[in-house]
């Protein structure tokens, strides 16, 4: 038993060696990798996307950004936010995402460049004490709680099907903007609606947010969608907007049980079923039929000759 | 044998014949007690069937994943056992075989009450069997259950007019010699004779309309079976996802059935005193028939097994293993072996052929066609696709309970009353058509 115990203690250990190597030395990514420069500009779309990927791919270790709330691993996944991953370039950046070290995945075939540089993107935009730059109009954060009215509104630019949604703010006549909302757009559908983006969308300095209608969405017979605009983040739940835009795919809905079929109830049963069921049922009772009615005739025959 | 009598020797044979036949009508030594035995086994399944209409089908050992048990096996082989009316009185008669006039009417009496039970053996199998109507008032055509009993239903009537109509002579001349019977026995043989006079014109309809059901019968009883087959063949389940199981079961139909009828050529030949009519020759074309059938079956079950088994699919793997090396192998064998593989190569020698032997040989047959029936419709259901998890253990296995051997009683003790009853009313060998055979003039047979 004894032995044993030392044979569990002797696995932990050098199954734990790799880890405690890897903690100790530095990660180094060579000049050329870390000169790479980020050729996706730094846009509200591009954090946005960023932001989804973050949440789907990276939160399970790095935690929420800002709240140093990662998973206790060894080496510690950084916070988003922090000085060790901020200090990085960009380059540097891409490369660890793309090769990954000891707990850390390899994201390099699973995550597509662009989206890489997304995600690059949106840890930059969570950068400490980080000013609106001129090429990116997007806040530094969402506004805890909001205290005057809000209003949403539809805006759809048809060439590119992009659906605006506003967030103004009415005062005294004048509609304000307002930043730093958190807007989800919906479809609606049976049961629960469609999300068209997986998280809330940040308004901008406008007070806007765009989101893309996914081409492959089904409308109505003619195509029509509702849309539903809704402040998820920053106040309550209530303010939303809804319109109808004839972009989707129309859709004519087939009931299968308006055609005859196997599953379908019995009168709906293929023809050529009812036809052989009905059609040797009467056959053979109706030839039943015709030998008692013979055998009838014997009793006749027999009364007529007696009499 | 054929040539016609003249008046005097017509009406002499006539008179031994109805002696023959119709002294087991008046004959009623061991009766009493043989009809006793039969009613103390219906109560013992009508006790059986109070229980389970009492308590539900939970009193049986039929839980999820086996849903059908011995009621369904029991439903297979009554149905399987019927099938034979069809192949004798039908299909030989059609082809002219002469040696079948003596047995044609033991083969009728066994089909209809095989069938009429059959029926009754599903309801048995009914939790709610006030919810029967529901089968035609809510059918679905789609559904081989509708076609099955649509198909027994008409099984049931064309059986019974094959039966009715050569009773017609015989029961004028019942209706003649029985004078001392009770009013109530009378009164049944004025009514099933239909005014017979024996006039030219009553012979052609009896005739023409034997010859259609004869015909009529043959699709019908192919049919009755076949359809049966695919109550279980149209499902996906290892086992029973097979597409020879219509011929598989119309030919383990007839083994059934030859056996069971050789069993009652068998006692109404002791029992009634018949030797001079159901000879050893009788019994040695009965066993060169069952040798025949029993051949198309071997030939359907190694069909059956085989290529599957050559195969081995992953589903099939454990149904085969089930059957030919797990827990259902002692009976798999068992019946394969002494329910069809030793009978056969017995039978193929003549003095196997004799009344006894064959008797006895007939007994396990048609005891291994029943088993057979369990195997075909239970072990399939124990194999699911999906996983079976978390379910009690009585969920896993089958075991039938007392009350459904009780309750399999009821149908058995059923089909050999309603047998007993119309041979003790009626002569179990056509009287009419034996007197034409030996050239009485037709004119007297009334």
């Amino acid at each position: 038993m004894n032995r044993h115990i030392y044979l569990i203690f002797a696995l932990i250990f050098f199954g734990c060696l790799p880890v405690l190597t890897y903690s100790q030395a530095v990660w180094t990514v060579s000049s050329a990798d870390a000169a790479k420069k980020n050729p996706v500009p730094a846009n509200d779309k591009s954090v946005n996307s960023g932001k989804s990927l973050y949440n789907a791919q990276c939160k399970s270790c790095h935690g929420d950004p800002g709240k140093g709330n990662g998973l206790p691993l060894v080496p510690k996944p950084q916070d988003p936010t922090s000085d060790i991953i901020q200090k990085n370039s960009d380059g540097a950046l891409l490369y660890k995402i793309s090769n990954g070290r000891g707990a850390m995945p390899r994201f390099k075939d699973v995550i597509k460049d662009e989206d890489k540089w997304n995600i690059i993107n949106y840890i930059r935009s969570l950068k400490k004490g980080k000013t609106a730059s001129s090429e990116t109009s997007v806040p530094d954060a969402i506004i805890q709680s909001f205290e005057g009215k809000v209003e949403l509104a539809f805006r759809f630019v048809d060439s590119t099907k992009t659906i605006i949604v506003k967030a103004v703010n009415p005062k005294e006549g004048v509609l304000i903007p307002v930043p730093g909302l958190g807007i989800t757009v919906f479809a609606k559908r049976y049961f629960r609606d469609l999300k068209l983006n997986a998280d809330a969308l940040i308004t901008n300095a406008d007070g806007e947010v765009e989101v893309d209608f996914p081409g492959s969405l089904p409308g109505d017979s003619i195509g029509n969608v509702l849309l539903l605009a809704r402040v998820t983040e920053g106040v309550s739940d209530s303010v939303a907007v809804s319109a109808q835009i004839g972009w989707g795919k129309p859709f004519v809905y087939i009931n299968p049980r308006s055609e005859r079929s196997l599953w379908n109830s019995t009168w709906m049963a293929p023809w050529w079923l009812l036809l052989s069921y009905f059609g040797v049922v009467i056959g053979v009772w109706g030839t039943i039929f015709y030998i008692v009615l013979e055998v009838g005739k014997l009793k006749k025959i027999g009364s007529q000759q007696a009499s | 044998m054929n040539q016609t009598l003249n008046q005097e020797d017509s009406k002499n044979t006539l008179r031994k014949i109805e002696d023959d036949l119709i002294r087991p009508l008046r004959n009623h030594k061991g009766f009493e007690l043989w009809i006793l035995f039969l009613l103390l086994m219906f109560i013992i399944g009508g006790y059986a069937y109070i229980i389970q209409l009492k308590d539900g089908l939970g009193v049986t050992g039929l839980r999820d994943y086996v849903s059908w048990g011995l009621y369904i096996s029991n439903f297979v082989f009554f149905v399987a056992a019927s099938l034979i009316g069809m192949l004798i009185s039908s299909v030989l008669g059609l082809l002219k075989i002469k040696w079948i006039t003596p047995i044609s009417r033991i083969a009728e009496m066994i089909a209809l009450a095989f069938a009429m039970w059959a029926g009754l053996v599903i309801i048995i199998d009914m939790g709610r069997p006030d919810r029967f109507p529901y089968v035609l008032l809510h059918a679905r055509l789609q559904s081989p259950i509708l076609w099955d009993v649509t198909v027994v239903t008409t099984y049931v009537a064309i059986s019974t007019l094959l039966l009715v109509l050569p009773l017609i002579p015989d029961a004028s001349i019942l209706k003649r010699r029985m004078t001392d019977a009770p009013k109530w026995q009378q009164f049944i043989y004025t009514m099933v004779s239909s005014g017979w006079i024996a006039s030219p014109e009553q012979y052609a309809i009896i005739r023409k309309s034997m010859r259609i059901l004869a015909i009529l019968i043959v699709p019908v009883a192919l049919a009755i079976h076949t359809v049966t087959s695919w109550l279980f063949a149209s499902t996906l389940r290892p086992g029973w996802d097979t597409t020879i199981f219509g011929p598989y079961f119309v030919t383990g139909a007839f083994v059934a059935g030859v056996a069971a009828v050789i069993i009652g050529m068998y006692f109404f030949r002791v029992n009634y005193r018949l030797a001079n009519y159901i000879t050893d020759f009788h019994f040695n074309r009965m066993g060169q028939l069952l040798v025949l059938v029993s051949l198309v079956y071997f030939y359907f079950n190694i069909n059956e097994f085989l290529v599957p088994a050559y195969k081995m699919k992953t589903m099939d793997v454990h149904h085969l293993h089930g059957l030919f090396a797990g827990k259902h192998a002692v009976m798999f064998w068992s019946v394969q072996l002494f329910g069809l593989i030793i009978p056969l190569i017995l039978l193929i020698f003549r003095p196997f052929r004799k009344p006894l032997p064959i008797m006895v040989i007939s007994i396990f047959v048609i005891i291994g066609a029943w088993l057979k029936r369990y195997l075909i419709v239970v072990p399939a259901q124990e194999h699911t696709f999906l996983p079976i998890q978390n379910v009690p253990e009585n969920f896993m296995v089958y075991q039938p309970t007392a009350v459904e051997i009780m309750l399999t009683l009821l149908p058995i003790a059923g089909v050999l009353l309603i047998i007993t009853i119309i041979a003790k009313l009626f002569p179990v060998i056509p009287i009419w058509e034996i007197a034409h055979e030996k050239g009485v003039d037709e004119s007297i047979l009334k």
